[in-house]
């Protein structure tokens, strides 16, 4: 088979029913024969057939491709040439099993060409017998499938890296199915609540949610085929504690068939720890700054007190002695007015109640109004009823902390302006001042935790603090700041639902 | 021995400043008062004074600034601040020679002034 032969199809005679099947059975022995050997040799599969003892009898246009030998080098040579050391044994067992009469073997093996590059080779040994059916050799079928297994190592080396990236990940991921059931999960979502694969996967989603109404509302709305985007929810760990995660899903859809959630869970337990213990901090500050004022305001007309006091003692007649305990008194009630109005300052309140916000506004007017004279500063407000529903004493922080902040930035002679009024559904609240304004590259920064221009002043929570509240009670802030010369200034406005 | 000396007392609030005028009279002093700080500047630079009782906290000239200006004008003078707060600021602890929590018992007051006076 070493001989080349050619042969085409338009040496078929051909037929009027266009068959050539018919064509090759009216060929001659030769014929069939050539016709075989040009099959063979413009196979594009490497094709040779070896005698028993490892000889090549025959190699085709193909072998030549795949192992680089030409025929010439490797016909009456060995295979072992080409066959790795590690791989001669694989050959005999082949010939064995081919001698006791089994079939065909094909298998997956590493060749070595001619230039000594290492391929993946698919092999199909089949043996050739004589007319009496006795071994004489095998006609080997090879492929080189080099390509397609490194394709499939990529694949698989992406595989692991994608799957490494899955289970590596800090964000918790699930498939939820259409049952509810979770199909699978990470290792980061499985470890952060506790529990191991067999006490998660397989188990109803719900079972792990602390508040039933969340999970039956998230998996009403996937179902639905909506999206949800950092959804608050709290999980039940294993040892009975729960955190606070931010879940983002949607649905992999085939056609109309819900296939499984596509659920990414961010936790935020420790965030949301550190926001209370940075709210508990302000509400402390303020307290601090407060009572600092508060001190201030008594201290004024205790001196008054403890000085009367003195007086009336040394007092040479009762007449006057009388006149001084009568002042005494005076300041007293003084005293006593002032702690009446800011016992409950920043009191937590429970229940949330109507407000009237312009009531509210009024007494930090007067709270801190010594400390707006002491400045030399005027406010002018114009205050109309308007009742909002919230909780009083997060309120009056705001309104506090706005009133300090328009204080603290403007200097002497300047105006406050103070304003509430409702319009439509709306309560709205504006604090202006005639400050320096608010420097452009500051004014996305203001709203951020310990941000602060008021060294030593500030402890950089008040705007953060009054933008949770207003959140909280489903209000806006808006803010327009200037820091032209001349008509430099800044205005808070805080809008509110109406509850009137 | 008490000592009698002049004292320009300043504050704005006119009702405790009179209040502690008599005090300061009830300890042997003759005293001047001023309700805004540009006033007492004013009667500083003008009348003889031997000490200086200064509000720190007034609206017009700071207690601060007023007491900085005397101490240009005739450092030697002794200034006693009053605040309202548990605390005063480093700089006007700098400038004050002494100073004395509103509250307190008028005694301190009135044994701080001699001690200035006295030296």
């Amino acid at each position: 088979m070493t001989q080349k032969t050619t042969l085409t199809t338009s040496a078929l005679p051909p037929k009027p029913d266009g068959s050539e099947e018919s064509a090759f059975r009216q060929l001659t022995p030769e014929g069939r024969l050539a016709h075989l050997g040009a099959i063979i040799e413009f196979s594009n599969d490497a094709i040779f057939s070896v005698t028993l003892d490892g000889k090549i009898l025959s190699w085709n246009a193909g072998a030549e491709r795949v192992y680089g030998y030409t025929a010439e080098e490797m016909v009456g040579n060995r295979v072992s040439a080409f066959v790795p050391q590690d791989r001669r044994d694989e050959l005999e067992a082949v010939i064995q099993q081919l001698r006791e009469g089994e079939n065909p073997a094909s298998f997956e093996t590493r060749r070595v060409r001619k230039d000594g590059r290492v391929i993946h080779v698919y092999l199909t040994v089949s043996p050739v017998r004589d007319s009496e059916g006795a071994l004489i050799g095998t006609s080997t079928i090879a492929r080189d499938i080099s390509e397609r297994k490194a394709a499939e190592q990529a694949l698989r080396k992406k595989q692991q890296e994608l799957e490494d990236f899955f289970e590596n990940s800090v964000l918790g991921l699930h498939w939820v199915g259409p049952d509810g059931r979770i199909i699978w999960a990470n290792r980061a979502e499985m470890q952060s609540l506790g529990y191991s694969a067999c006490e998660y996967i397989g188990h109803h989603i719900a079972e792990f949610h602390a508040d039933p109404d969340v999970i039956q509302d998230i998996l009403a709305r996937l179902a639905r085929n909506e999206k949800l985007h950092s959804y608050e929810a709290r999980l039940k760990c294993k040892d009975g504690s729960l955190r606070h995660v931010l879940i983002s899903s949607s649905v992999l859809w085939d056609d109309d068939k819900f296939i499984h959630t596509r659920c990414f869970t961010l936790d935020i337990t420790e965030r949301r720890r550190t926001e209370q213990a940075l709210r508990r901090a302000e509400k402390m500050a303020a307290t601090g700054r407060l009572a600092a004022t508060v001190a201030h305001e008594i201290n004024n007309p205790l001196e008054a007190v403890t000085n009367l006091l003195y007086l009336a003692k040394i007092a040479p007649t009762v007449a006057d002695t009388k006149e001084c305990l009568e002042q005494a008194q005076a300041e007293l009630k003084r005293i006593s007015h002032l702690t009446k109005q800011t016992l409950g300052f920043f009191k937590d309140s429970t229940a949330p109640s109507k407000i009237d916000l312009s009531n509210l506004v009024r007494e930090v007017i007067r709270l801190y109004q010594s400390k707006i004279n002491s400045k030399g500063l005027t406010v002018k407000s114009q205050l109309e009823p308007s009742l909002v529903l919230g909780s009083e004493g997060e309120l009056r922080q705001v309104v506090s902390n706005l009133l300090t902040n328009a204080v603290e930035s403007s200097r002497d002679g300047r105006t406050i302006r103070v304003r509430v009024h409702a319009h439509h559904e709306l309560v709205r609240l504006t604090v202006a001042d005639q400050g320096s304004g608010i420097m452009a590259g500051n004014i996305d920064r203001i709203y951020e935790p310990f941000f602060t221009t008021k060294e030593n002043v500030g402890t950089g929570l008040g705007l953060w603090v009054t933008r949770e509240i207003v959140d909280k009670h489903g209000g806006k802030i808006q803010l327009r700041t200037s820091v032209q010369p001349g008509r430099s200034g800044t205005a808070f406005s805080i809008l509110l639902p109406s509850a009137s | 021995l008490n000592k009698s000396a002049t004292i320009l007392c300043i504050d704005d609030e006119e009702r405790w400043v009179n209040i502690r005028r008599r005090l300061l009279e009830s300890g042997g002093h003759r005293v001047i008062t001023a309700t805004s700080g540009q006033q007492g500047l004013d009667i500083f630079w003008s009348e003889h004074v031997d000490a200086v009782v200064l509000d720190y906290w007034m609206p017009d000239v700071k207690g601060l600034d007023v007491a900085r200006e005397m101490k240009r004008l005739r450092p030697k003078i002794p200034i006693l601040i009053l605040s309202g707060y548990a605390t005063l600021a480093d700089e006007a602890l700098g400038i004050a020679d002494a100073w004395v929590l509103k509250g307190d018992d008028p005694k301190s007051l009135l044994s701080k002034i001699q001690e200035l006076i006295g030296d």
